[in-house]
């Protein structure tokens, strides 16, 4: 097991952010993203801690379009909040699966160094 | 008293009530019958049942009448004395499979004769049960057993069954709400995060 376990890749710390650099393997960057609603506005529709993420204008939208429209005439907001939580949880699982490749290929490099020195 | 009961029953001799007696039982009527003289008498009314058991005695002079109705010796009847029997005579509990098979019952797959009077806790006396006696029914410790079982396997489940919390990085909060839990401006870090989407 030993060997078998050291010549295996390190499982990322999904504890934690990304560890490398966010921008590297994009040549041209990465578009940032972008958070709509302000701190006023939150504070304003008193929205928790948990839900001041980046889909929180669209929070605000549910929350407003059911105080005017009632509870369960809000259909279309919902639908866009879930879709836009959907698409946060796919970044995380994009991060995660881009931490694990980077990890591999550090792992890979490092073993292909340690076989050149041995060669040498 | 109780033991002689005992003994009847156990040896299939006939114990005196007449629970089921003739005059109760008729031929069955059409139904159109029955429905046309229902309509006459001015439709349905709640039928009294005649061996239905009433209240239970408090005077030995109601003892006694009760005893008449079920058509036991006066000696011999004897009440549930807590009262949630109302006037049924009480037997003594013996289980189906407890009973002598040498004696000619009339019915013989329940050992029972014609007449006898049929115990409050029947439905569990048969021997399509388990032994009464041998097997006394729940009590506390296997009651605790049987909803710990059920509430073990579910929380192993629970714990068997993976969160997929482990399958993606953390939640990406702007600022790691930095401003929002309170933070002064000045020493908000610097926090980027990105889409997939490469940059024009």
């Amino acid at each position: 097991m030993s060997a078998a376990g050291e010549s295996l890749p390190p499982k990322p710390d999904y504890t934690s952010p990304p560890s490398f650099d966010p921008l590297f393997g994009f040549p041209k960057g990465r578009k940032e993203r972008v958070m709509i609603a302000t701190k006023e506005q939150m504070d304003a529709a008193r929205v928790p801690m948990k839900y001041r993420d980046y889909c929180a204008h669209k929070w605000i939208n549910v929350a407003q379009c059911r105080v005017e429209n009632g509870f369960l005439q809000c259909t279309q907001a919902e639908n866009d909040y879930i879709k836009c939580q959907y698409e946060d949880m796919m970044i995380r699982f994009k991060e995660y699966e881009r931490e694990k490749r980077l990890l591999a290929r550090e792992h890979r490099l490092k073993l292909k160094a340690a076989q050149e020195e041995q060669l040498e | 008293m109780a033991s002689r009961l005992l003994s009847a029953v156990r040896h299939g001799q006939p114990v005196s009530c007449s629970f089921v007696s003739t005059r109760n039982i008729r031929t069955t009527t059409p139904y159109a019958v029955s429905m046309l003289k229902t309509v006459i008498k001015g439709g349905f009314k709640p039928v009294k049942i005649p061996y239905a058991p009433g209240t239970a005695p408090r005077t030995e002079e109601e003892r006694i009448a009760a005893a008449n109705k079920y058509g036991m010796p006066p000696e011999d009847y004897q009440c549930d004395p807590t009262g949630t029997q109302g006037d049924y005579p009480m037997f003594p509990k013996v289980p189906n499979v407890q009973r002598s098979e040498n004696p000619a019952w009339d019915f013989s797959d329940v050992k029972e004769n014609y007449g006898d009077a049929i115990h409050v806790d029947s439905d569990w006396l048969g021997a399509d049960t388990l032994d009464g006696y041998r097997y006394g029914g729940f009590g506390v410790w296997e009651n605790f057993k049987s909803y710990g079982t059920l509430v073990g396997v579910i929380f192993a489940f629970a714990y068997l069954y993976p969160t997929g919390d482990d399958t993606r990085l953390p939640k990406q909060y702007p600022g790691n709400l930095w401003l929002d839990r309170g933070g002064s401006p000045e020493d908000a870090p610097v926090v980027k995060h990105y889409t997939f989407e490469p940059a024009d």
